[in-house]
């Protein structure tokens, strides 16, 4: 009785806190939200309020239906998310489950290896020539996947810490007395019990994805291949770029019409919804890890 | 005996061989994505001259490493970096273990769903749109704080921007805000695979759950935050370039509190747009984290060897 | 281990396939260029193709179609083949240097403030062979003075924009507010010295005190570049040298330390009084916002912009809202603004002839222009009996595929349309004649090399974020800043970079003999 009275006071503090950072996000958001939706003439001289003084749905009408750009650019960042998250779901844990095992011979070196390149990058530069020049990934689709995104060394060490924990060894010495292959164990008693750190890291890899422009930025110029922070990541800098530059001021470009503020709120609106969507997906594998956990034990 | 420890040896090697093979896609893309480009420091000691090309430009040793230190700025800025960086180690690691526990605490599946979605919003918004929403509350003219709350309060505006001694707070709270749903969510997939027998277990013996924490899941963490501390410490001469220049708007008179190695170097070169320059501070980072991190493994293994990295 | 090779497979399979993709559409180009370059071979010499770095300020779709416009008619007329690669202006600078140090093809290059330091990187070549043959057009367009501030040691290294340079210093404020109160902005006059400069700002401060109090919601002035108001900057025979760190002197001899003079003083005094009466916008040093969209919501009356005439016409078509322009301040035609904007051909082109010959379609060629800045007519706009152009029929600002409005940057802007109905069509030959009565600087021609001092620079434009924006918009007390500001300057350096200036200054004038 008194333990389950602990428990409810339990469950109510939880909460409570809980419920007080979501209204730390919420009311931020909320605000972004209404800047989106408010008439941009009120917002720079009324100023930013909670509930909107004008109501205008114009901005999302104007990146929605006036823009074609958005939807084909909503795709190719669907695509690339997409793919680019499988391939990182496949080689991460390939590399991160040898190095968890107490029993591998080059668990050290290898886990320095990928720990290296975590502290040291060349630079845009070189990389820039790499892939440029040796692998013409220029203006292709595969510029927007292949740099940088497809493994990190932070997502291999979490996941060799996570199987280092939580895969039992005597649970791989059994089958392999029944016989089975590493790779089999790898795919049958391995996996099944990492989902959690799979939708983890596959949430944040997939995160990686859909929020990157800067692979956009250096690789492609062709707008066919634009993913949608790479249009929207556009406007933005253009629209501080102009604001900054006398040369462009001064030169005759002090009158270019440039997306309102209301406009960018909502391009900033546009760009996290559609992952939000997608996030009880990853969820889903949240709860299967704890029942299978509890088989497990 | 001497018979049965090579044949044991043996089969150990045959053993490895698939090991081994797992890691060659991670290791090939690592090398190419990663290794290949680290030769590209040379760069940070050349004079770039676009005409000769970068190899063959001219060589100028340290020259462009100077400007990181010549100014008085870079003791502020250097200071600035690292305390920072500690700050948000220590309170982001305890926000974040403690939100993880909630979470995996938490009775009902709904909630548990509506609570992580939430509090992971804001790590996905870009900085700039974080910017832009720092602004909707704090600008002067248009802020929802100095025009709506603060008066409501009775209380005075106040010039955020150009209001040094707020940002050490506004930074901190801003940092953790964005990045407690990922940070928890890490933590809390390491909790939801522990052992529940390890629970029940206290259960019966009638341990209090804030003993089960104690005992069983802060114990558990301990390897992650280990290893999640040393990754950070190899960070620490970065910082993040949109914390520290787009949320406070590239405000001069927060420079004292907001002005940061990353920052330092973006405005510095601004004008000069140099690469050397810019590979030289990258590498100087790079080397200062490098060695930390060298110090703090080599601690961690002399403690709990287990838990060092490498 | 039959699955890891099934693995391995895989992943050969998907790099092979990435590998494929590319080398698919290397071949496809290369074929591409091979055909057509065989095409013109038929015809008449091989077509040469050369890539021109295009700097945007948004996404277009439709620069294909514009680029296809193009090489019908370059191709048959000069035998060369453009491919316009559209970067983002934000990134241009870095994007270039990329390209460029990756080997990547790329032959023409715009300038956007950074002459010198594409120079002192080695990133332009210089033009003298083909100035005389395949670029006499556009030199004869561009005239001797003009040129001048892309000569270095007697080199030509770029063209500049061509478009009214003469932008003189202006306020700008709402009509029917003046019409309304009757204030009359007829007492400001085109300054020449800084007495009659500092008379302005007298009677602009009169003329605030009467807006502000028939508008009390509303501010007299924002920024139109971010942290600067720009009056503070500049004054009658202002020349910076290029950045500011380091101007000329009165007399053309020395550099000197412009935040040390008693005219930036002066200058400050002005703005931190206006901004404490409440003339400027609070958040001035910070915001990012335009100076029209402030204009268009009603947030403040007006605002000092940088601008030839047809200032009135052109805010009025960008915000909806009438205003009167003055020009306050004669301007100094120096070597920074007039080599400001415009192209060069990039030092790792393979085809500098034929860049020229492009370059010089870009001076002399309306029709060239025109696409550059407008696209393709029927497609992107069409005439309007007046003479200007404008939408075609369904399309606007919103759905257009090109709509760049870009006609400031490429080439020569007199050969261009004037977009919009109703506009004047005679301002260009009013603008070309203000080119050539302006005031020019007497060391005009002169560009500096910072390499020397990039150490002090990097320290010194750190120092400058710090205070500059502050003290320009008005938002810091000149009284206790300005002194902080100079001696952080001092210690950042400017001494040594005024020194460097100097004795460029100095070289150059022996070189020049003058």
């Amino acid at each position: 009785m008194a333990n389950s009275k602990n428990e409810r006071i339990f469950q109510l503090i939880i909460n409570v806190f809980l419920m007080i950072m979501v209204i730390l996000v919420i009311i931020p958001i909320w605000l972004l939200i209404a800047g989106s939706i408010t008439d941009d003439a009120s917002l720079v001289s009324n100023g930013y309020s909670l509930i909107p003084k004008v109501f205008s749905l114009s901005a999302y009408e104007y990146l929605l239906f006036k823009s074609k750009d958005i939807f084909h650019a909503l795709g190719i960042s669907f695509l690339i998310t997409a793919i680019g998250t499988a391939v990182s779901l496949m080689i991460t844990p390939l590399l991160a489950y040898p190095l968890s095992r107490k029993d591998f011979v080059a668990r050290n070196f290898i886990s320095f290896f990928v720990f290296f390149t975590m502290l040291f990058n060349g630079g845009i530069v070189p990389s820039y020539i790499m892939w440029t020049q040796l692998f013409h990934i220029k203006n292709t689709l595969w510029a927007l996947i292949i740099p940088n995104l497809l493994m990190n060394g932070f997502s291999v060490i979490m996941m060799k810490n996570y199987f280092a924990q939580n895969i039992p060894l005597e649970l791989i010495e059994a089958s392999k007395i029944d016989g089975a292959g590493e790779l089999y164990i790898f795919r049958k008693v391995v996996l099944p019990l990492s989902l959690p750190i799979m939708a983890t890291i596959g949430l944040l890899v997939g995160i990686g994805f859909w929020n990157d422009w800067t692979n956009g930025l250096y690789y492609v110029n062709d707008s066919r291949y634009f993913s949608l922070q790479n249009l929207l990541n556009r406007i933005l800098t253009n629209v501080q770029f102009l604001a900054s530059s006398t040369e462009i001021s001064q030169g005759g470009g002090a009158n270019m019409k440039l997306p309102a503020v209301s406009i960018r709120m909502a391009i900033a609106v546009v760009g996290v919804v559609p992952i939000m969507a997608l996030y009880p997906f990853f969820q889903k594998y949240f709860v299967k890890g704890i029942t299978i956990g509890a088989v497990k034990g | 005996m001497s018979k049965t420890t090579t044949k044991r040896e043996k089969i150990l090697w045959k053993r490895q061989i698939p090991l081994f093979l797992m890691t060659i896609p991670g290791c090939i893309y690592l090398m190419i994505n990663n290794y290949i480009p680290i030769f590209g420091i040379f760069i940070a000691f050349k004079n770039i001259d676009y005409g000769k090309g970068i190899f063959k430009s001219d060589w100028v040793g340290l020259s462009n490493f100077t400007y990181l230190f010549k100014t008085k700025d870079a003791f502020i800025m250097t200071r600035n970096t690292v305390l920072y960086n500690l700050a948000f180690i220590i309170i982001g690691t305890v926000m974040g273990i403690a939100v993880g526990i909630m979470l995996s605490e938490l009775r009902g599946k709904f909630k548990s769903k509506f609570y992580q979605t939430m509090i992971l919003l804001p790590y996905l918004l870009s900085w700039v749109i974080v910017a832009y929403i720092g602004y909707a509350f704090m600008s002067n003219d248009t802020g929802l704080l100095n025009n709506t709350i603060l008066p409501k309060l009775g209380l005075k505006p106040v010039s955020w921007y150009a209001e040094p001694k707020a940002w050490p707070f506004i930074l901190t709270f801003v940092n953790i805000w964005k990045g407690i749903g990922y940070s928890s969510i890490l933590y809390l997939s390491t909790i939801i695979g522990i052992d529940k027998s390890l629970y029940e277990a206290a259960q019966v013996d009638g341990a209090s759950k804030w003993k089960q924490i104690r005992n069983i899941t802060l114990p558990l963490l301990k390897p992650m935050v280990i290893m999640l501390v040393i990754m950070n410490i190899g960070r620490i001469f970065n910082s993040d370039f949109g914390l520290f220049y787009q949320l406070p708007m590239n405000s001069g008179a927060l420079y004292p509190t907001t002005q940061t190695i990353d920052t330092y170097v973006y405005r510095g070169l601004m004008q000069l747009n140099d690469v050397s320059m810019s590979a030289a501070a990258g590498l100087y980072q790079s080397v200062v984290g490098f060695m930390l991190v060298i110090i703090a493994n080599s601690i961690v293994r002399k403690v709990s060897s287990e838990n060092a990295l490498f | 281990m039959k699955k890891i090779l099934a693995l391995l497979l895989t992943l050969a399979l998907c790099l092979s396939l990435v590998a494929c993709g590319n080398s698919k559409d290397g071949a496809a180009g290369k074929d591409g260029e091979a055909s057509k370059a065989t095409e013109g071979a038929k015809n008449t010499e091989e077509i040469q193709n050369i890539v021109f770095a295009m700097p945007v300020t948004k996404v277009v779709d439709g620069i294909k179609q514009v680029e296809d416009e193009i090489n019908k008619i370059t191709e048959s007329k000069i035998n060369v083949h453009v491919t316009l690669e559209p970067i983002s202006f934000a990134d241009y600078g870095t994007q270039v240097g990329l390209m460029m140090s990756g080997g990547d093809q790329i032959d023409l290059i715009t300038m956007v403030g950074n002459f010198s330091q594409l120079l002192a990187k080695n990133q332009l070549m210089p033009m003298d062979p083909y100035l005389d043959t395949l670029g006499a057009g556009a030199k004869e367009v561009l005239g001797e003075k003009f040129l001048k501030a892309t000569t270095v040691n007697n080199s030509v290294y770029a063209f500049p924009t061509l478009n009214g340079k003469a932008a003189a210093l202006s306020i700008a404020i709402e009509k029917d507010l003046l019409d309304a109160n009757n204030i009359s902005l007829e007492n400001l006059k085109l300054a020449t010295t800084f007495d009659e400069y500092v008379a302005n700002l007298e009677e602009l401060t009169k003329i605030f005190e009467k807006l502000k109090a028939a508008a009390p919601d509303k501010v007299c002035l924002v920024p139109i570049t971010a942290g600067s108001l720009q009056f503070t900057l500049t004054m009658p025979g202002f020349d910076n040298l290029g950045d500011n760190y380091g101007v000329l002197s009165q007399d053309g001899t020395k550099v000197t330390n412009y935040f040390e003079s008693a005219e930036y003083k002066t200058l400050l005094g002005y703005v931190h009084d206006w901004y404490k009466k409440g003339y400027i916008l609070q958040d001035a040093a910070t915001t990012t916002e335009a100076a029209n969209t402030y204009l268009s919501s009603g947030r403040t009356v007006g605002y000092f912009i940088t601008g030839e005439e047809g200032q009135a016409e052109q805010i009025q078509t960008a915000t909806g809202v009438e205003v009167e322009v003055v020009k306050i301040l004669q301007p100094t035609l120096t070597t920074s603004v007039i080599n400001g904007l415009g192209f060069g051909i990039s030092s790792t082109s393979k085809y500098p002839e034929a860049t020229m010959k492009f370059l010089n379609e870009m001076y002399t060629n309306p029709d060239i222009v025109n696409l550059l800045d407008w696209g393709v007519e029927g497609i992107h706009y069409v005439k309007n009996s007046d003479g200007t152009v404008g939408f075609p029929e369904g399309v606007d600002a919103n759905n257009t595929t090109y709509g760049l409005n870009q006609d400031w940057l490429f080439g020569n802007q007199f050969l261009s349309f004037i977009w919009g109905e109703g506009r004047d069509t005679t301002i260009y030959s009013r603008l070309q004649e203000n080119n050539d009565t302006a005031n020019y600087s007497p060391v005009l021609g002169f560009s500096y090399d910072s390499t020397a001092v990039k150490n002090e620079l990097s320290a010194i434009v750190n120092v400058y974020n710090q205070y500059g924006p502050g003290l320009d918009t008005g938002t810091l007390d000149p009284e206790t800043e300005l002194p902080k500001y100079i001696e952080a300057l001092k210690s950042a350096g400017i001494d040594a970079v005024i020194a460097e200036k100097q004795k460029q200054l100095d070289a150059w004038k022996e070189a020049n003999n003058k």
